[in-house]
């Protein structure tokens, strides 16, 4: 196996006193696409904080190697969080939206270099939204400001991508494209993906390992394998569907 | 135009010059980030330090400044703990402070000193030491953004991001409270206590109608910021008003007249 980027041991979160993560290990791969699902509340945008190093743990985080608050020094993380805690009416143009992702990358005086324009336009045609870049942010519908707002990661060109329930917002064409985009990325690049899907709705079948995350994290294994019903029913505490679905192509 | 050969004059010019491009650097990210108030509190704080440094023989601007220095780690503080709403926390202290700073002057009251001129500013008051102190400041002010910038546009505008990207958000926060306690008061000086939220808020404000971009925002707020600050001098001169309430009133009416614009 190749090199561990992401590593918990035993790891522990409380929130206001209350246990919100116990027990997880987890072990992510150079290169691999890890997909969390679990029902709300079951701690996903925890474990996405905790492996950033914003909130507080018990246990060992292992970031290559480093503690999260060592390796983000170095600008190894792009976080895409969930929908809420910022200002979506804040005035920014499309281009500035994503330049904000190249603040790790510019020198001191964080004036943008050629380079940085240049990967601001390239992650915008990734994401289709070239022709809006002039555009206000805040006159975008909620699904194309998602979609600049993963170009915002993109550009940042961080080794770890984390993406706290991407699709939300997307209508199904776009979903396809984010998920077309997430497997050339993982073709072309080292980058290292862990994703968090809001629902066990769809687990595209590149994913190279899928958890369920309910306080704890029940490892799962690659998503072509089979469904462990029983495992689900712990998670989910009742019974439910199919948890992976094959991606469109026919390549399955 | 004799006036401008006014030794004074040149003076309120050249101050007014500084605070405009520094409020205006402020005034975006106090308007996005809600922080006007904070403002408020702060310039009013500093009301008791000129109290308590007319008390004490020491320099005003010192002591003044030392106050609105503790009120800005303070609401900084207080916004971190939610253990007291900030608003309120900033409420009682500022009302505080004025009390005491007005309990002392009514006690040891000295005709030299002109509490008017605090409260509503007075171009005429400005010295070469002022001066002097304000191209200090505005220096540490330019530097600031220049070396945070980017920092301070991503916490405004994604928090969570900016954290990810290891900014750190506590010491940002505690760091633009206590510039801004020192920038208010080169406010105080040109426009007095009561008055220089208007420098923190309009600027932006004006701006806000004529563009979508943060960089345009900012460009164009130092432009408003000095026509109304210039032209509010020169009025205030020809028309015989005292200069403070002169430019925020000319600032005001350039609000007026771009709010239909939106
Ligand atoms: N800021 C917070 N303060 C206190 N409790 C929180 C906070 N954020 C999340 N929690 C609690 O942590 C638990 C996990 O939340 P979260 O990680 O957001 O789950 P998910 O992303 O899977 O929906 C929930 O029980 C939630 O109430
Ligand atoms: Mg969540």
């Amino acid at each position: 196996m190749s090199e561990v980027v992401i590593e918990l041991k035993n790891v522990l979160v409380r929130r206001d006193g209350k246990i919100v993560l116990k027990n997880v290990n987890l072990k992510v791969y150079k290169n691999q696409i890890y997909a969390i699902c679990g029902p709300n509340g079951g701690g996903k945008t925890t474990l996405l904080r905790t492996i950033v190093g914003i909130t507080n743990y018990e246990g060992e985080v292992k970031i290559f190697g480093e503690p999260p608050r060592e390796a983000i020094k170095k600008g190894v993380f792009s976080y895409l969080p969930q929908r809420s805690p910022m200002d979506y009416t804040f005035p920014a143009t499309v281009y500035e939206v994503v330049m904000m992702g190249r603040i790790k990358k510019m020198g001191l005086l964080k004036i943008p270099r050629k380079a940085d324009k240049e990967e601001v336009l390239e992650s915008l045609k990734l994401v289709n939204m070239l022709e809006f870049k002039h555009k206000p942010f805040s006159a975008l519908s909620g699904g194309q400001q998602q979609r600049v707002l993963i170009a915002r990661a993109l550009a940042s060109k961080a080794k770890i991508l984390l993406l706290d329930e991407p699709i939300t917002g997307l209508d199904i064409q776009a979903q396809l494209a984010f998920y077309d985009l997430l497997k050339d990325l993982k073709e072309k690049t080292d980058i290292t993906i862990v994703i968090v899907t809001h629902d066990i709705g769809v687990v595209p079948t590149f994913v190279d390992a899928v958890a369920c995350l309910n306080k704890e994290l029940f490892y799962h294994g690659a998503p072509s394998s089979e469904l462990n019903m029983e495992l689900l029913k712990k998670v989910y505490g009742t019974d439910i569907g199919v948890l992976v679905h094959g991606h469109h192509h026919g390549d399955t | 135009m004799e006036i401008l050969s006014y030794t004074f004059f040149q003076r309120a010019l050249i101050g007014g010059i500084l605070i405009s491009v520094v409020f205006s650097l402020f005034s975006f990210f106090v308007v996005v980030r809600k922080l006007s108030f904070a403002g408020v509190g702060i310039s009013h704080t500093a009301f008791g330090g000129i109290a308590l440094g007319i008390l004490l023989g020491i320099n005003l601007s010192i002591s003044a400044m030392i106050f609105a220095i503790i009120i800005a780690v303070f609401i900084a503080y207080t916004s971190q703990k939610r253990r007291l709403h900030e608003d309120a926390a900033i409420g009682i202290f500022f009302s505080f402070s004025m009390a005491i700073g007005i309990a002392i002057i009514s006690k040891y009251h000295r005709t030299t000193v002109d509490i008017w001129s605090f409260l509503f500013g007075n171009i005429t008051t400005i010295t070469r030491g002022d001066l002097t102190f304000f191209g200090i400041i505005t220096g540490i002010v330019l530097l600031y953004f220049f070396l945070f910038f980017g920092d301070l546009i991503l916490l405004a505008f994604d928090p969570e991001v900016a954290q990810s990207y290891g900014v750190n958000v506590k010491l940002h926060n505690y760091f633009f409270m206590i510039m801004l306690g020192v920038v208010v008061i080169m406010g105080i000086k040109m426009v007095g206590v009561i008055l220089i939220s208007a420098f923190l808020v309009l600027p932006a404000t004006i701006a806000f109608a004529f563009s979508k971009s943060f960089v345009k925002i900012i460009e164009l707020s130092i432009l408003f910021s000095l026509v109304f600050t210039i032209a509010g001098l020169f009025l205030s001169y020809y028309l015989d008003m005292p200069s403070g309430a002169t430019i925020v009133i000319t600032g005001t009416i350039l609000f007026g007249l771009t709010y239909f614009k939106r």
